[in-house]
């Protein structure tokens, strides 16, 4: 019961987080990609503080042997700087400049009851979904 | 907002993310406190593509502003 117990108290600590820096706000998150407009830099100090903090906290975490609830850390192994990194990231600050969501802050604000977050989560879903078949057809060898 | 601008935000926000294997959090957040080049690079390629289509969107199409 420990697992799901830290997972539930992990997840409502980061969705507080995003509703109190105001990530869940996209006009607050297209403010800050506004940087030729009227813009709005505070979102610095969020992604700072997280970054920070979250690098300071690695530090320690990752020096153990395992996780405090899991048997093993599983880490990104992959250090290829490739198409697919570019062109996704690419194509995922488009849509975020688009809606000013990003994929944590729109599941938390679902809760808000406001109807574009739930829109977003959906179509969110479709799009990686989409991303999957077509890697598919991709990997498959042409003849 | 549209709903139509935010679905298809949202499809490419799901296809991106998943290109790219991560977004502000994994990428932005976790990956550049593990100092990861691949976390970096990702993360300046989509706040670049952020600030230019919001400059698209609110200064040359004049949407939302």
């Amino acid at each position: 019961m420990r697992r799901p117990l830290v997972a539930v108290m992990s997840g409502a600590l980061f969705g507080l987080g995003l509703c109190v820096s105001q990530m869940v706000n996209p006009q607050k998150v297209l403010n800050f990609l506004d940087i030729f407009g009227n813009w709005d830099p505070s979102l610095l100090l969020v992604i700072g503080a997280a970054t920070g903090l979250t690098m300071f906290s690695f530090g320690f975490v990752l020096k153990r042997k395992t996780p405090l609830f899991d048997d093993e850390f599983r880490l990104p192994t992959s250090k290829d700087i490739d198409r697919r990194l570019l062109v996704g990231s690419a194509i995922f600050g488009v849509g975020w400049g688009l809606g000013g969501y990003c994929p944590g802050p729109a599941i938390a604000s679902i809760t808000t009851g406001l109807i574009e977050p739930t829109v977003f989560v959906v179509f969110l879903l479709l799009g990686s979904q989409i991303e999957k078949v077509w890697g598919w057809f991709a990997a498959r060898p042409s003849k | 907002m549209s709903l139509t601008n935010v679905a298809i935000a949202g499809l490419l926000v799901g296809f991106g993310t998943r290109l790219g294997s991560g977004c502000t959090s994994g990428h932005g957040v976790c990956g550049i406190a593990r100092f990861s080049m691949r976390s970096i690079i990702a993360t300046i390629t989509f706040i670049v593509a952020g600030v230019a289509t919001t400059y698209v969107v609110r200064h040359l199409i004049g949407v939302g502003s």
